[in-house]
């Protein structure tokens, strides 16, 4: 079989589908771009995407590689170009709360050492150099798959990912983070690696790991009712890396798949999400009820409101929201250093850009929202060569009142002509969800 | 080549290449809904940036190239939306699986392409899809021809581990370039 099979497969795949747009439609918002509409909404199209997916392959030139190989690799895990950057590995890099590992094995002419780990209870990474035989002339990012257990502890899920970047002609630096059930204070970590690059291959490791980071940890005993659930919430554990709010949920089986949840703090900001799964699922024989604890995994607290008197959890069914409750409306302006820049989404509130400062190796915007359900709009700034450049960071709360955020983007030249553009979402029936207020006793 | 596209020459164009760009969107993003968007947004920007578009070279290539930025910024924007977590979660009612796969045979294709990374997929798409050579392939990807290959090759061994016994093994294991 060769390539006209794949191809053949893939054609008899896709069959005769095709769009369901006609061409005068198209017609009519190319005509009309000022009131095109974006139609995003669907979550589970992205469901699979890894952080692998998004990085972009830029050629590293000598000098720069000289920098990069004094960054730490969680910079590999949290600067990763085109994606966003997660606060709470950077606080781990910008605190060093880290520890060194000095762990080296050899195979197919790859020599892996894993240098650092961090464990704060909650969330799991390690560190590592990848040094390649000169004849490997790879990407600007090395693809590596690995597998890992923990030593005598049931896990009910387990990720592994890993990404890294080029810091020398022959040499990476990685980051690999593990999401996994709740786990012991100490235990020893089973790393395998199987492939780098095209290379398959066996690289194994077992790294004793314990806590390395200062946690404050919450029993609640809060409790609630939602629609068919009973929520009651069992621990927050709260550390510069994480924030870890355990629920138990009991409802019907198989119903787990169908609660989400959000979690904001005492300014009504929204935690930024950060994975997690579940875990302990059983049944009641007695009851046939299904009892499952969600184990939600946000970032860190803050910046400013570190210590919140309480957070407010929301849970919410997953329920398909339908197109004619959709509402979506687009913004474009000019960035010409002209401030404020209001834009006024009617029922859906409004936005006001108040400042923006161009660093040199950052773009900060300073925004207000008159509704916090509009907290994280998407914001992206469109360059004088048409390319869509998009925010490096979730955005931070720097004031309570108004209710005022800071984004970050790559840095700009502002001597170029910039345009900010604005996507203001909302739902008209969305149910609102109800908030379970749960005290933190600092 | 005139300075803006005509209606009539937008609709040849729609009505030749929308099919592949549509296609080639519901492999990447899973969705139909998400494919008819970037379907729209590929087509405003070819309309839009027409007059850049060289007639000596196929056009092709520089329609995938376009779909294939408007593709990434789409599953960027999504991405935001989950990452924030704000909106509230649905079930795609036109989930693509339910609607493009008929046999065991393209369940299993169907469900392996899914489980790639991202970049892997698009190689996929690009080179055994669109059938487009491997030096247009670096193109739109922005990247070396070098770097092409081996990304096709790595596509290409990840496909073949993950099916191990399935039907398909025997299809990929001869995939050449």
């Amino acid at each position: 079989m060769n390539q006209k099979d794949l191809h053949q497969r893939l054609t008899e795949l896709m069959g005769e589908q095709d769009t369901s747009l006609s061409f005068d439609r198209v017609w009519k918002a190319y005509k009309k771009p000022a009131k095109k509409k974006w139609m995003l909404r669907t979550a589970v199209a992205v469901a699979g995407i890894t952080t692998i997916g998004f990085t972009s392959a830029a050629f590293v030139s000598p000098s720069f590689a000289s920098i990069l190989q004094k960054l730490p690799f969680l910079s590999s895990i949290y600067e990763q170009p085109g994606i966003l950057s997660d606060r709470g590995w950077e606080q781990v890099d910008r605190q060093a709360l880290a520890t060194d590992v000095e762990k080296t094995v050899k195979d197919k002419g790859i020599t892996v050492k894993v240098t650092d780990v961090f464990y704060d209870g909650v969330r799991l990474a390690l560190g590592y150099d990848l040094l390649i035989p000169e004849e490997m002339n790879e990407d600007n990012q090395l693809q590596v798959i690995a597998k890992s257990e923990i030593r005598g502890v049931k896990t009910d899920f387990m990720m592994t990912d890993s990404t890294n970047q080029k810091v020398d002609a022959n040499l990476y630096r990685g980051g690999i983070t593990i999401n996994t059930s709740t786990l012991p204070e100490s235990f020893t970590l089973d790393l395998k690696i199987e492939q780098i690059g095209e290379k398959e291959g066996s690289w194994k490791f077992a790294i004793p790991v314990s806590m390395t980071a200062e946690v404050k940890t919450f029993e609640p005993r809060v409790e609630a009712v939602y629609k068919d659930f009973q929520l009651r919430v069992k621990k927050v554990t709260a550390s510069p890396a994480s924030t870890e709010v355990l629920v138990e949920a009991i409802g019907p089986k198989d119903a787990w798949s169908m609660i989400n949840f959000g979690v904001k703090d005492d300014w009504g900001t929204a935690l930024e999400f950060a994975g997690g799964g579940g875990e302990d699922r059983k049944i009641d024989p007695q009851t046939g009820l299904e009892s499952m604890t969600h184990r939600l995994l946000f970032g860190p607290l803050g910046p400013v409101n570190t210590k919140p008197e309480y957070l407010v959890l929301q849970p919410k069914l997953a329920i398909p929201v339908r197109e004619e409750d959709h509402f979506q409306k687009e913004f474009v302006s000019e960035l010409k250093g002209e401030y404020p820049l209001e834009f006024d989404g009617g029922w859906l509130g409004s936005l006001k850009v108040v400042g923006t400062e161009f660093q040199k190796d950052k773009t900060v915007l300073t925004y207000q929202v008159s509704n916090l359900d509009h907290q994280y709009s998407l914001l992206f700034i469109e360059d004088a060569k048409g390319a869509d450049v998009f925010p490096s960071k979730m955005p931070v709360r720097v004031k309570k009142e108004p209710y005022e955020f800071q984004m970050e983007f790559p840095p700009l030249n502002p001597e170029e002509s910039l345009k900010l553009h604005l996507i203001f979402d909302g739902y008209r029936k969305q149910e609102k969800s109800p908030e379970i207020k749960i005290p933190l006793g600092w | 080549m005139t300075q803006t596209i005509s209606k009539e020459e937008a609709r040849q164009l729609f009505e030749a290449h929308s099919a592949l760009v549509f296609r080639m969107a519901l492999l990447l993003t899973r969705s139909r809904t998400l494919a008819d968007d970037v379907v729209q947004e590929t087509f405003i920007r070819i309309f839009q940036k027409y007059h850049l578009y060289d007639p000596a070279k196929p056009i092709q290539p520089w329609i995938c190239q376009i779909a294939m930025n408007v593709t990434r910024n789409l599953l960027r924007k999504n991405r935001w939306q989950v990452l924030t977590h704000l909106f509230p979660n649905t079930s795609d009612p036109f989930s693509a699986e339910e609607i493009v796969v008929q046999t065991e045979t393209q369940k299993e294709l169907w469900q392996l392409l899914q489980k790639l990374p991202q970049k892997s997929r698009e190689v996929l798409v690009l080179r055994y899809y669109a059938e487009l050579p491997l030096q247009e392939i670096a193109v739109i990807l922005d990247i070396p021809l070098g770097t092409c290959k081996s990304r096709i090759h790595t596509a290409l061994g990840l496909l073949r581990k993950k099916t191990e016994n399935g039907v398909l093994q025997q299809i990929i294991k001869g995939g050449e370039m």
